[in-house]
């Protein structure tokens, strides 16, 4: 049991809202069911890892998205930083221990991946896992602050050595996780699926695809 | 072709080779003493059906053990390397990756070079006896064509006897020579195995010639009184001034193969696991009691690995996409795996035991690699040429592939590597780096 608390940070997957990056060559639809099933998978990755508390910081409808033993949180805020800023807020308004949080876009993350970073984490080492398309996709600090985040730029190609800075610039010395690839375009959403179960949700929705999508 | 005349020496045709004044003279320079007397040897047992007898022995087990030897040297992995010798000038099988399947592929490989090399000692030693008038025939050659011949035979006998003695010193760990074991085995062997071809491709037919001319089976049958010399042969193996047997054929080949069965008996043992029979084994036949009384190459004395770095304080580096840190609790919170696996020295010992530990290819997957080329693990061990060792990508993604934390469910000794240490199905012994202290991992 890790003295963490382990957080989702997800988006409702409407067609149009979510995963616009694959469309073309997916559809609206086809890149939401994409998403959902990223959500799906990164959701029951963090439910085999023993932690203290389970959430989802969710923007829109958790109907259907969220399984028993996790609680939701609505996002607030304008940017994503607010944002970030304040889920971290949120989170420890209920309970005091260090908050791991993670995006959606790296359903491929292994809970032995996220337990990795919940030891660091709940020894009193933040934590930072870059993403190789340059932005992040975990964050761990063991007590919140919003400076952590506020105007840090965001989805931008530089976001993750911004954000190590910046938590370098408030004092801490985050240990650095496994580098992941996020899924954005096409090709990433296959070099995903590659690496993960065949009974992983987001093999299902990739073979569950009718059009055909070549890497 | 020579006849006998009635003296009993062989009358040679005087058939030299160019240029003819040389050949004929060095004919004539016989040295003096009994030694280059044919009628010195007079064992009524040597002809060429006892040679060819041993010598199909041989032709049978010798390419085996040329052959383990050369797999044993991809085994290592040169094309990452690590092979001994480090280089072979292009000398050697085609590279391939060395496979983790079935787990007992390199015991078995190095068991058969190993015991089959010492079992067959006894027989090229018999073999050499049978031959050795052959040694001390005048003249050494009629031709340049026979002289080549000679010289081969030079390479032949002098490349085995080498292979034969560097190897039992080898196993023995009699470094008496000067030289690097390694090195001058793997270059002796392609010296006795081009003599070998030589020598098979020009006696073959003779062998199976005389082969044929008696049964073994009926052989066997023949008792001391009724063992009479074979026909005098063109080869000047059979002596002409036969002495009264003392021992039959059949006897001669027990001798032989009751010293193979012998030697093989008592070496055996380390090979197949069970210790107490290796009476010629080189390593100790106990390692105390317990779960972790098993063979060790290295102790961690020898290796100067002190309780201070196998401590509270010791991390695995695990090096992917980023630096990891992993204290021996994080790898025990790690899904452990057991595996039945045999360690096999190249020496010919192994053993086989329970290993506990986390699967490599877990903590490539947590390294944040997806398809992993070759790893590299290194060891606490400061200096030595096995403390560092590359795997390939099939080594490290196999289910039982573990970095061991644990060895018949205690944790491991010091000596066996603790606090952990690598243990992969068929992969060559000393390759299962003890006292790990880094992996490094990269993508494909």
């Amino acid at each position: 049991m890790f003295e963490i608390q382990l957080v989702v940070l997800a988006k409702a997957p409407i067609a149009g809202r979510v995963k616009t990056r694959l469309c073309p060559p997916l559809t609206g639809e086809q890149a939401a069911q994409v998403a959902a099933a990223a959500i799906a998978d990164t959701v029951a990755a963090v439910q085999q890892v023993q932690v203290r508390r389970r959430l989802v910081a969710l923007d829109g409808d958790p109907a259907g998205l969220v399984p028993a033993g996790f609680e939701v949180l609505p996002q607030r805020g304008g940017g994503l930083d607010e944002r970030l800023a304040a889920a971290f807020d949120d989170v420890s308004c209920d309970c005091a221990l260090p908050i791991l949080l993670i995006g959606m876009d790296t359903p491929q993350v292994t809970p032995l991946q996220l337990g990795y970073a919940g030891a660091l984490l709940a020894s009193g080492r933040p934590v930072l896992g870059h993403a190789s398309d340059g932005g992040w996709w975990a964050l761990g600090l063991e007590v919140p602050d919003q400076h952590v985040f506020l105007g840090v730029p965001m989805s931008t190609d530089v976001t993750g050595r911004e954000q190590e800075a910046r938590m370098r610039e408030r004092g801490l010395d985050p240990a650095l996780l496994p580098v992941l690839r996020d899924i954005d375009a096409i090709e990433d959403l296959h070099a995903a699926v590659s690496v993960m179960p065949s009974s992983s949700h987001l093999a299902a929705a990739v073979r569950g695809l009718d059009v055909l999508v070549s890497s | 072709m020579s006849e006998v005349a009635p003296d009993g020496q062989r009358k040679e045709g005087k058939d030299y080779g160019f240029p003819r004044p040389l050949f004929a003279m060095l004919d004539k320079l016989r040295p003096p003493g009994p030694l280059f007397q044919p009628r010195l040897w007079r064992s009524p047992l040597r002809g060429p059906w006892l040679t060819s007898v041993f010598g199909s022995v041989l032709l049978v087990g010798l390419p085996i053990v040329i052959l383990t030897g050369l797999l044993s040297y991809i085994a290592y992995q040169p094309q990452y390397g690590q092979g001994f010798p480090r280089s072979t000038h292009g000398l050697h099988l085609p590279y391939f990756a060395w496979p983790t399947h079935p787990a007992w592929l390199y015991r078995l490989n190095q068991g058969l070079h190993v015991a089959l090399g010492l079992a067959l000692i006894p027989v090229v030693l018999a073999k050499l006896w049978s031959v050795i008038p052959k040694l001390f025939a005048w003249p050494p050659a009629r031709s340049a064509a026979q002289l080549l011949e000679r010289a081969s035979l030079g390479l032949l006998v002098g490349s085995i006897l080498f292979e034969l003695a560097t190897g039992v010193l080898n196993i023995q760990y009699d470094y008496v020579f000067g030289f690097d074991f390694y090195t001058a085995h793997y270059y002796g062997a392609w010296v006795f195995t081009a003599a070998f071809l030589v020598h098979v491709g020009m006696k073959l037919p003779t062998m199976v010639r005389s082969l044929r001319a008696r049964r073994l089976r009926d052989e066997l049958r023949v008792p001391l009184a009724d063992t009479v010399p074979e026909p005098l042969d063109e080869h000047g193996l059979v002596s002409v001034n036969p002495a009264a047997p003392t021992m039959s054929r059949r006897g001669l080949l027990s001798v032989v193969g009751g010293a193979s069965l012998a030697v093989t008996a008592v070496t055996l043992g380390e090979t197949v696991g069970w210790r107490p029979s290796a009476l010629l084994a080189a390593r100790g036949r106990s390692y105390g009691n317990g779960p972790t009384d098993f063979q060790i190459n290295r102790t961690a004395k020898t290796a100067q690995i002190t309780a201070a770095v196998t401590g509270a304080d010791w991390r695995l580096e695990l090096v992917g996409t980023t630096t990891m840190s992993l204290s021996r609790a994080d790898l025990l919170a790690m899904p452990q795996h057991t595996a039945r696996l045999p360690i096999a020295c190249v020496e010919g010992w192994s053993t086989e035991q329970t290993w506990t530990g986390v699967r490599l290819r877990d903590l490539v997957a947590l390294a944040g690699i997806n398809r992993p080329d070759a790893g590299r693990v290194l060891s606490l061990e400061k200096r030595g040429s096995f403390n560092t060792a590359v795997l390939n990508p099939g080594q490290l993604l196999n289910p039982d592939s573990l970095l061991a934390l644990k060895v018949n469910g205690v944790d491991l000794s010091p000596d066996h590597g603790y606090p952990a240490r690598i243990i992969v199905p068929a992969m060559p012994g000393v390759h299962n780096t003890k006292w790990v202290r880094r992996i490094e991992l990269a993508e494909l």
